[in-house]
């Protein structure tokens, strides 16, 4: 009886939790690279009572507190919109622009660069981008900088370096960092991408559906009404249970 | 829940700030040597809720559970991108068609950096611009010139009354940075140096990938109308739905607060 609150209430929470995940898909729309995150609840249809790891008859067994649920990023790629601006770098296909330390870099397909204070090219916020031998890339302080495909970057018709971008075997295993940029467990090899083209002055957009994401949103609401409702309905019969039956 | 509601708030903050953003642009639609600026946006930390490769029971989880805090933007940025160029006829308006900047004395001393070439002779004939700033380096027209030709190197030469010759009085010089995305822009199309922008170069026009001088013409602003029109529907519709996304959370909430009668 009081376990079936306790369902009802971890529902719940389920789905506070995936609302806030909603919101921030949205939250991100116009941060280019992004990519849109899904919450879902495999582990809930496999609690420990399921698992065979506590006797499915033990009505002792403790049901989980919180959600068991697992965020999966959706690396489809975004759109890619045009800005001319020449430090802009999209990733047509698979793979990633590699900034940051070269000895723990992250990952990103946000391509919207600056030319920092010393001429590195970086990110927004100041991570270096790097290139193929895992150094910040330094621009010429003048010319015009043209990147091709394959990531090389010239400025006059003299190559600089080439842009590391690498498609790791495993994209499940990156986690998320903020700035839109992803980190890559340590064991995990970056090999140089195959199957990937740059284009200059291109931006790719957030991936976020909002039309899906609104869709998910008003679902992810009726099943926190419905199982709300559940709770209400335990509560009374509960309530019958303590008031009603003791009475006699 | 709760956190869904902040989460949307700083989407709907970034959307205000894009906007702002936007409608400056759009105000400076002819505005002398304006340069566009971009809103640049990143996620904000994400709180690790599960760590991948934790056990639940006798099953190994393969991804973790990481929920986002929302938006931040990270930089708003100058799009140096050439203007179109308008032909004025009037001999003291300067395009540079290419790279720098022309170099403003301040009446404090510093100098300030612009892209506007609308230049005009003050009382004692210096060349200034539209608020009187004095062009580095100073140079003075007489006042019985008849012809003032400037050409694509900068060089300043004029045919006075008294001389028919043509006279040479100065050299126009640029400025040039290895970040001008990093300039601090002050309004009335000038630009400062910061840290990111670095110390400029100054140089002849037409040398050493200083762009040429242009007279007769002056630049137009770089922003285009129907894109940043195009920006701002998006703006606006990314608004509503982190709105709808308070909304959900604040329904949510009401139901929450209604399992107790």
């Amino acid at each position: 009886m009081v376990s079936g609150l306790g369902t009802a209430a971890s529902a719940m929470d389920a789905q506070s939790e995936r609302l806030a995940v909603l919101a921030n898909n949205l939250a991100n729309v116009a941060a280019a690279g992004f990519k849109a995150e899904h919450l879902s609840f495999v582990q809930l249809l496999t609690s420990p009572r399921a698992a065979g790891s506590v006797p499915p008859t033990d009505p002792a067994a403790p049901l989980p507190s919180r959600p068991l649920g697992r965020t999966k990023t959706d690396f489809s790629p975004g759109v890619l919109r045009d800005t001319g601006n020449p430090l802009d770098l999209a990733i047509e296909g698979r793979g990633f622009f590699v900034v940051g330390s070269p000895t723990d870099p992250r990952l990103t397909r946000a391509g919207g660069f600056i030319r920092g204070r010393d001429g590195a090219l970086t990110t927004p916020d100041g991570a270096p981008v790097l290139d193929t031998r895992r150094r910040p890339i330094l621009l010429p302080d003048r010319g015009a900088i043209e990147v091709d495909d394959a990531g090389t970057i010239s400025a006059e018709g003299s190559t600089i370096a080439t842009l590391w971008i690498t498609d790791p075997p495993r994209v499940d295993a990156l986690t998320r960092d903020g700035g839109t940029r992803f980190k890559a467990p340590a064991t995990l090899d970056l090999p140089p991408a195959t199957n990937a083209q740059v284009r200059q002055g291109a931006l790719e957009m957030a991936n976020v559906n909002p039309v899906l994401t609104l869709v998910e949103m008003v679902d992810a609401m009726r099943v926190y009404e419905a199982s709300q409702r559940a709770a209400r309905g335990v509560d009374e019969t509960l309530s019958h249970a303590v008031n009603d039956i003791a009475r006699v | 829940m709760i956190r869904a509601l902040f989460t949307a708030a700083t989407g709907m903050q970034a959307q205000q700030l894009n906007l702002d953003v936007i409608a400056n642009n759009l105000a400076n639609v002819n505005t002398t040597g304006f340069k566009r600026s971009r809103v640049d946006f990143q996620d904000l930390l994400y709180q690790t809720m599960r760590p991948a490769g934790t056990r639940s029971g006798s099953t190994e989880i393969a991804t973790g559970v990481q929920v986002g805090h929302g938006t931040r933007p990270v930089a708003t940025q100058k799009i140096f991108a050439q203007g179109n160029f308008q032909q004025t006829e009037n001999p003291l308006d300067l395009v540079i068609e290419g790279e720098g900047f022309f170099q403003l004395a301040r009446p404090d001393g510093t100098i300030a950096y612009t892209r506007a070439g609308a230049f005009k002779r003050d009382s004692q004939g210096q060349l200034v611009n539209s608020d009187g700033l004095v062009l580095q380096p100073a140079l003075t027209i007489p006042a019985d010139a008849q012809n003032i030709s400037i050409g694509t190197d900068g060089t300043v030469s004029v045919i006075t009354a008294s001389s028919p010759n043509p006279q040479q009085l100065g050299q126009i010089q640029l400025a040039r940075f290895v970040n001008p995305a990093g300039l601090n822009a002050i309004g009335r199309n000038l630009f400062l140096t910061t840290q990111a922008s670095g110390t400029p170069t100054t140089g002849n026009a037409g040398q050493q990938g200083f762009g040429s001088v242009g007279q007769g013409f002056l630049e137009s602003s770089n922003v285009s109308v129907v894109e940043e029109m195009v920006n701002m529907i998006a703006a606006q519709r990314a608004f509503e739905v982190n709105s709808k996304a308070i909304k959900t959370a604040d329904e949510m909430l009401a139901l929450a607060n209604n399992v107790t009668r």
